[in-house]
């Protein structure tokens, strides 16, 4: 989520760059004459200028306007992505069978069990859980912090053939969707007891 | 940078906002035959019939207007390293990553778990983790070997997708 706002921001901010560089550029070259003299002399709004303003104002306002409106429009959704939307999941319901009936579990509840599922491992120092919302079904975020001299593809082993397994089956849920990100914590001092 | 930028994109997007709707406001505001509400567009068309492309004031709002440009373009054109390093793929519906600062920190504590080796600092990216140690003695010796193949130890341990290269210098304590 993070990574499309850089993304969305590096996009924005050198296209604005740019447009500001040809701008202040094609100012500098005209002041100082390199489009030539009769350019450089004149007054910054000229009759031309205002004159095809005054003569096209039944159009040009309308659509100064709008043009406006539209920058407003796509600059405040530049904004909005800026804000991180809390999309952390309330609760859910599980698969419902043919009786009619349905469960609903509370995310936090079965996040914070996946989480304790998971730190059970030795090699795991903590783990955190966030289930977020998602069109179709739920999907997980889990950050696990583990040991670094541990044996990691045991414990990624761990992480996502068994630990995921039982909460995705715990949940019910078909295809669920998970992003995991290992952090490496120094390893525990050994006690000489 | 990450954060300078975005706190430039936060505010460029606030005023950029506030000042369209503002201009779209004044143009509906003035079809009707109200006066400036905020924007003094009066005194700006005389300052504007009455500047010259010549003038030093435009040249000065140019060249301002051409360091913005050329800042944000860097801003925005600048390469950052990633938050997180993908590692290889296990299960098509899961991703997973390592932390980039964890992983710099855990290969430091790695190169500086050689003997004769002072501190290091790591700096990791998708394709390279550089290192540089510092060794407690003016000697450096076989250190850099021995570096590497610490680092290279705990990288191939993680199976990163991208499976960075390990880039190790030494340099000697000053005497």
């Amino acid at each position: 989520m993070s990574g499309d706002v850089d993304r969305i921001n590096r996009y924005v901010l050198s296209s604005l760059g740019f447009v500001l560089i040809v701008i202040g550029g094609y100012g500098l070259a005209r002041s100082f004459g390199s489009l030539g003299d009769r350019y450089s002399t004149g007054a910054f709004l000229s009759t031309n200028v205002t004159s095809f303003v005054a003569r096209n104002s039944e159009w040009f306002w309308v659509v100064a306007a709008l043009a406006a409106l539209l920058v407003g429009y796509l600059a405040w959704r530049w904004l909005a992505s800026q804000i991180p939307t809390p999309n952390s999941l309330g609760q859910f319901e599980l698969n419902s069978d043919d009786s009619g009936g349905f469960t609903r579990v509370r995310a936090r509840a079965a996040a914070n069990g996946l989480a304790r599922d998971i730190a059970r491992h030795d090699a795991v120092r903590a783990a955190r859980v966030k289930l977020i919302a998602d069109a179709r079904s739920p999907e997980v975020e889990v950050k696990v912090d583990v040991y670094e001299n541990a044996d990691f593809v045991s414990v990624r082993a761990y992480v996502e053939d068994e630990a995921l397994e039982r909460f995705q089956r715990m949940i019910d849920a078909v295809d669920l969707r998970a992003s995991i990100e290992f952090n490496l914590s120094e390893a525990p001092a050994r006690s000489l007891a | 940078m990450r954060t300078l930028s975005r706190l430039v994109a936060a505010a460029l997007a606030l005023a950029l906002t506030a000042g369209a709707l503002l201009v779209a406001i004044e143009i509906v505001l003035a079809g009707v035959g109200a006066g400036p509400l905020v924007v003094p567009y009066d005194s700006w068309y005389s300052n504007g019939r009455s500047t010259m492309w010549d003038s030093a004031v435009a040249r000065r709002a140019f060249i301002l207007v051409l360091i913005l440009g050329a800042a944000l373009l860097l801003m925005g054109l600048v390469r950052r390293r990633p938050l997180s390093l993908p590692l290889s793929t296990r299960h098509e519906l899961v991703g997973t990553h390592v932390a980039r600062r964890g992983l710099e920190r855990s290969l430091s504590r790695a190169a500086t778990s050689v003997e004769g080796v002072e501190r290091a600092t790591v700096a990791a990216s998708d394709t390279r983790a550089r290192v540089l140690a510092t060794a407690s003695r003016h000697e450096t010796g076989n250190l850099k070997e021995l570096v590497t193949a610490a680092v290279n130890e705990r990288l191939g341990g993680l199976r990163l997708a991208g499976q960075p290269s390990s880039d190790v210098s030494v340099k000697g304590m000053k005497s």
